[in-house]
């Protein structure tokens, strides 16, 4: 267990020291893995649906600020549904508009929480939101979480129906947009998921805070439980339409995914590398303040000093301070 | 030659600028009522255009129904009907708007504090050297 502390605090050091770099470089990452499955799935758009266009955006994406990186998403996504029908990207544009205007306007940080809870539906691994969203967010989220999904069921159901968007009553522009609607309003597992997400989200995010042991772990295990039992039980009554091996092999891959979240608890004590520039009537400052690194690793001496053994041996971080031992640092 | 503890605070108070002062300082540069009546002003205008919004695609949902019922529809119990629910629904959004920037506003003055008792003693340095 100590080496596994050690490592993520190696990796949170890491990460420190090199944010400037390793922040574009995870951007860069996420962008392209995000709009090669938005290409995936809704590629109508050709000009859109090519590698070097792909790679581009990616590239301008690691560069902009992530509220910004959420507005290419936005455009890819609407750019692709206009190339399939003008009526979907503006039935898109209309669902887009009112989270902008009703709901980031308030809370634009939750942007990234909505495109990426409507990626996860895109790849079948919804269940992971309420959990890691419960972990680092609050009960706001659920709301990101909702519009995530309701954004997820949208682009799967014009995806899965474009032949019948483009035929149904000789593509006439008002029958399109009606049969959209219907398929959005009418949408009972879409209604069901989100009912489902936004009481194992918040129960997520009671749990975490309680002042027991291994809160988070238990909040984590716990929500996937409550998710799975009350998809399974709307399965059963209400007959969505869900599928139960989804349903169970998806939420242990939100559990596994949680727990890496869990792992990397950045939001908690986390402290980046800042370069700031000030001055005074004397002189010019540019200051690099690089954040201490609170646990070293495997080089800490512990000796024994007042029992009968002697011997001075190596051990790891997790060394105790308790009585009897002292900790000198060989750094 | 350098101080170390003014460099401290003047690295202090530019890493608050940078980061949470970001969002901060824009807020308690207004007074709370007119940092508030702004917010309800921008909440008003958005709230207006996403009913609006949403008007427009409930018109081109019912656009069989409106053309063909044009001249026999009663108009004004419709539009009677859409002012009420436009006015509920500015009513609980302004309300929430309201909520929001009031304690938005009371958590910036709050952060700023800090900020403030920073401020001071870099200005504490500056007599202290100057005596």
């Amino acid at each position: 267990m100590s080496q596994i502390i050690e490592a993520k605090f190696l990796i949170k050091g890491l990460y420190g020291k090199y944010e400037a770099y390793i922040n574009p470089i995870l951007k860069f990452i996420m962008s392209m893995f995000l709009l090669l499955v938005i290409n995936g799935k809704i590629g109508y758009m050709e000009r859109l649906d090519k590698l070097p266009i792909v790679l581009i955006a990616a590239l301008f994406c690691s560069f902009i600020p992530l509220k910004l990186v959420a507005c290419v998403y936005g455009l890819f996504i609407l750019l692709h549904m206009y190339a399939l029908a003008p009526e979907c990207a503006l039935v898109m544009a209309v669902v887009m508009f009112l989270m902008m205007v009703i709901y980031i306007r308030f809370v634009p940080n939750e942007t990234l929480v909505i495109l990426l809870t409507s990626i996860a539906y895109m790849l079948k691994i919804p269940y992971v939101m309420p959990l890691a969203v419960g972990l680092v967010g609050t009960p706001v989220s659920a709301i990101s979480v909702s519009f995530g999904l309701c954004l997820g069921y949208l682009i799967q159901y014009i995806s899965v129906n474009s032949s019948t968007i483009l035929t149904v009553d000789d593509g006439q522009m008002v029958s399109r947009i009606i049969f959209m609607i219907n398929g959005l309003v009418s949408n009972k597992p879409m209604i069901i998921m989100t009912v489902v997400f936004i009481i194992t989200l918040i129960m997520v995010y009671v749990i975490r805070r309680l002042s027991v042991d291994y809160s988070w772990a238990i909040a984590i295990i716990a929500g996937g439980i409550v998710d799975t039992i009350l998809l399974l039980m709307c399965e059963m009554i209400l007959n969505p339409g869900f599928s139960v091996v989804g349903i169970l092999l998806g939420n242990i891959v939100a559990i596994a995914i949680a727990f890496v979240v869990l792992f990397f608890d950045f939001h908690l004590d986390y402290k980046k590398t800042e370069n700031l520039q000030f001055e005074d009537e004397e002189y010019y400052y540019y200051v690099k303040a690089v954040p201490k690194i609170s646990v070293s690793s495997s080089n800490k001496k512990v000796k024994r000093i007042n029992s009968s053994y002697p011997t001075e041996y190596v051990k790891g971080s997790s060394a105790g301070r308790s009585s009897g031992y002292t900790v000198k640092n060989d750094r | 030659m350098l101080n170390e503890d003014k460099i401290r605070l003047m690295c202090r108070l530019a890493s608050y600028e940078n980061g949470e002062g970001r969002k901060v300082l824009p807020i308690t540069g207004y007074y709370r009522s007119d940092y508030i009546s702004l917010e309800m002003l921008k909440s008003l205008l958005a709230g207006t255009l996403a009913f609006a919004a949403v008007a427009g695609v409930f018109v081109f949902y019912h656009f069989e129904y409106i053309m063909e019922n044009l001249y026999r529809t009663p108009w004004t119990a419709y539009i009677r009907k859409g002012v009420t629910v436009y006015a509920i629904f500015m009513g609980i959004y302004l309300i929430m708007t309201y909520v929001l920037a009031a304690l938005r506003y009371k958590n910036a003055k709050k952060s700023l504090k800090r900020y403030y008792a920073n401020l001071k003693k870099l200005w504490k340095t500056y007599t202290v050297e100057k005596n």
